[in-house]
Parts: structure tokens; sequence; C-alpha cells
């Protein structure tokens, strides 16, 4: 049996038929979908503060790979946390303000 | 924020919080159910007629309430291992910004720029305008531009903190000598609010947190207006 005459056997089938358009629909239409869906990630993605951006506008922004956890610990550990005091708050014998304020220093 | 009576969380303004609250919304569903069915069979117990008096095992049913709960509690963990690990996540973010916690208030650094470094206090009930918000409005409020991935690195200087805002999904502890990151991403323009949530002292109660989300070329603006 040649190819030929295979194909011709197969091709009154009803999964012949009916099966490849659908699969050949599958495919095709997933990259249709893409067309309506690229849209979406392309705007998804844009970063849109950056360096360069803020440029324009006469503002200095740090490269993003300078800005790392590590570096910021690095200046955290410039903080002073070994002299601190345990603030309390008045008792009910002490003058005690009417309204609840954090004083600024 | 919270509001009147509001018994449930608060509406969600970033997609990690709109999953965290699918996944309550899930959970409860799930609580009700067994509530509801041990409730019936605890109910019914006045009215049966001690048909099993003389049973003395019953493999089957010993199989069924072993199996089943192990099944239920399968549809609690899987979707709450998937939340976890998606909460984990860092993405690069856009914009970095570190808060400090003090005894009483909140320190805030956008790492990204030169000298944006403020102090944001409670504003005192007696100096609130008759617009603001008592015990939740700040002097400095922090800005933050909408649709960007924002990381944040909270630390301390004294007691733990605890930085938190409920519509974002973000609670972070603020430990001396620690620096913790997390990531989120504010889909909406408005004001979110938070409170410190460990407990650090006398006016635990009085440093909350507000963030202001605005579009990027606010902030823009907002960035070089404070930088100058």
């Amino acid at each position: 049996m040649s190819l030929v005459d295979k194909l011709n056997y197969y091709s009154t089938r009803k999964s012949f038929k009916y099966g490849i358009p659908f699969l050949i629909m599958m495919v095709a239409g997933s990259f249709g979908l893409q067309q309506f869906s690229n849209l979406r990630y392309q705007y998804a993605k844009k970063q849109p503060v950056t360096p360069e951006e803020m440029k324009k506008y006469g503002v200095s922004m740090k490269n993003r790979k300078d800005v790392t956890l590590e570096s910021e610990y690095d200046k955290v550990k410039s903080v002073d946390i070994e002299n601190w005091e345990n603030k309390r708050g008045p008792r009910p014998w002490e003058e005690q303000e009417d309204q609840p304020t954090t004083a600024k220093h | 924020m919270s509001t009147w009576a509001n018994l449930g969380l608060q509406d969600s303004a970033s997609p990690l919080m709109e999953q965290l609250i699918f996944f309550h919304d899930h959970a409860l569903l799930i609580l009700v159910m067994i509530t509801v069915l041990v409730g019936y069979l605890m109910f019914m117990l006045f009215f049966n007629n001690y048909v099993n008096r003389f049973l003395l095992h019953g493999q089957l049913i010993e199989m069924i309430w072993t199996i089943l709960p192990a099944i239920i509690l399968l549809f609690i963990a899987l979707p709450s291992l998937r939340l976890l690990y998606l909460l984990d996540e860092i993405n690069e973010p856009s914009v970095t910004l570190k808060s400090i916690g003090h005894q009483w208030y909140w320190s805030y650094e956008y790492s990204d720029f030169n000298n944006i470094e403020f102090d944001s206090y409670m504003i005192p009930t007696n100096e609130l305008m008759t617009d603001g918000f008592r015990l939740l409005d700040v002097d400095n409020r922090v800005v933050l531009p909408m649709n960007s991935q924002i990381r944040i690195l909270v630390t301390a200087a004294d007691v733990i903190h605890s930085w938190t805002v409920p519509a974002l999904g973000v609670k972070v502890d603020g430990t001396p000598g620690r620096l913790n990151q997390t990531n989120f991403f504010i889909n909406r323009p408005g004001l979110f609010y938070g409170q410190c949530s460990e407990i650090c002292g006398a006016n635990h109660s009085f440093m909350p947190i507000v963030i202001e989300s605005v579009p990027v070329n606010y902030f823009i603006k907002w960035i070089s207006s404070n930088n100058s």
C-alpha cells in the first residue's frame, strides 16, 4: 500500500476528518490569541521608574545593581543600636496629658 | 483602611492581598462545611434509638473518618503552600524603601535617591484637621508609585517594631541589627493605613504608617521636589 493509498484510507475516518482540523485550530489558535495578550505583557514588564527616566527630570537615581540588600545592610550597621532607653509612659499618679502624643525630639 | 463595623479583611490594594483574601475565604468555607456536618451529627445524637448499642468495631467507618480529614487538610495545605512561596518571591524592584522603627515613630529612606529621608510622626488629636483620621494620620506620608514593584527593607534602632499595611498584605518585623525585606505591588492609587504591630512600649499605638500611592509621574514630581 502506497503512501497515497494510506492517506486515502485514513482520510475517511472521523478521527482524521475532525481530529486534524481540531488539532490545527488548537495550535494555530494559541498563536492567534498571542496577538491579543501581547500588549498586556509588553506593558506589564515596563518598569516606569528607571535611572534613565529620572535623569530627564534632573533627579539622580542610583543604579539598580548598586542598591542591594547587602549594601543597605552596611548602612544599617552604622545605626547605633547599643544606646537606647526603654521609655516608659506616665503612671496614673503622675501628671498625665489628656492626649496621647509622640513628642518629637 | 478599616472602617466602621468592618469584621472582614480590608479591601486589597495589591495582587498578593487579593490572593490572601481568596485563601481566607476558601479556608473559611471548608471550616463552615465541617462545622455544619459535625453540628448536624451532634444534634442528631439527641434523636437516635441506640441502633448500634452492641457495635464493637467498624473498619469501614474508621477508614473513612481517617482518610477524609486527611484529604480535606490537603485542600487547605496545598493552596497555603502556594501562597507562602508567592509571598516569599522577590521580584526585581523599581523602588527600594527603607523603614527604621524608633520609639515611637518611623523614619524612612528612599535608598535609590540621595538625601530623601524623613521621620513620620502621628498627628496628635489636638492638632488634627477635622477631616483627619485620629491615631492614624501622620505628618509625613510615604509616597510610592503605583504599578511598580517596591522593595521594603525594615529595621529598628531601639526595640522591636513591626511595619504593617493590611491593605497591601505586608507585615515585616523591624529588629535592631537585622534588615528584613519583602516586596509589594500597589495596583491602585489611594491612602493605605497601617500601625506598628509589635508591642514596642508606651506609645506603641501611636506610631501609624501611611502610604500615599500615586501615579508614576506624580511620584517623579514628588521626588524631584524633595531631592533639591
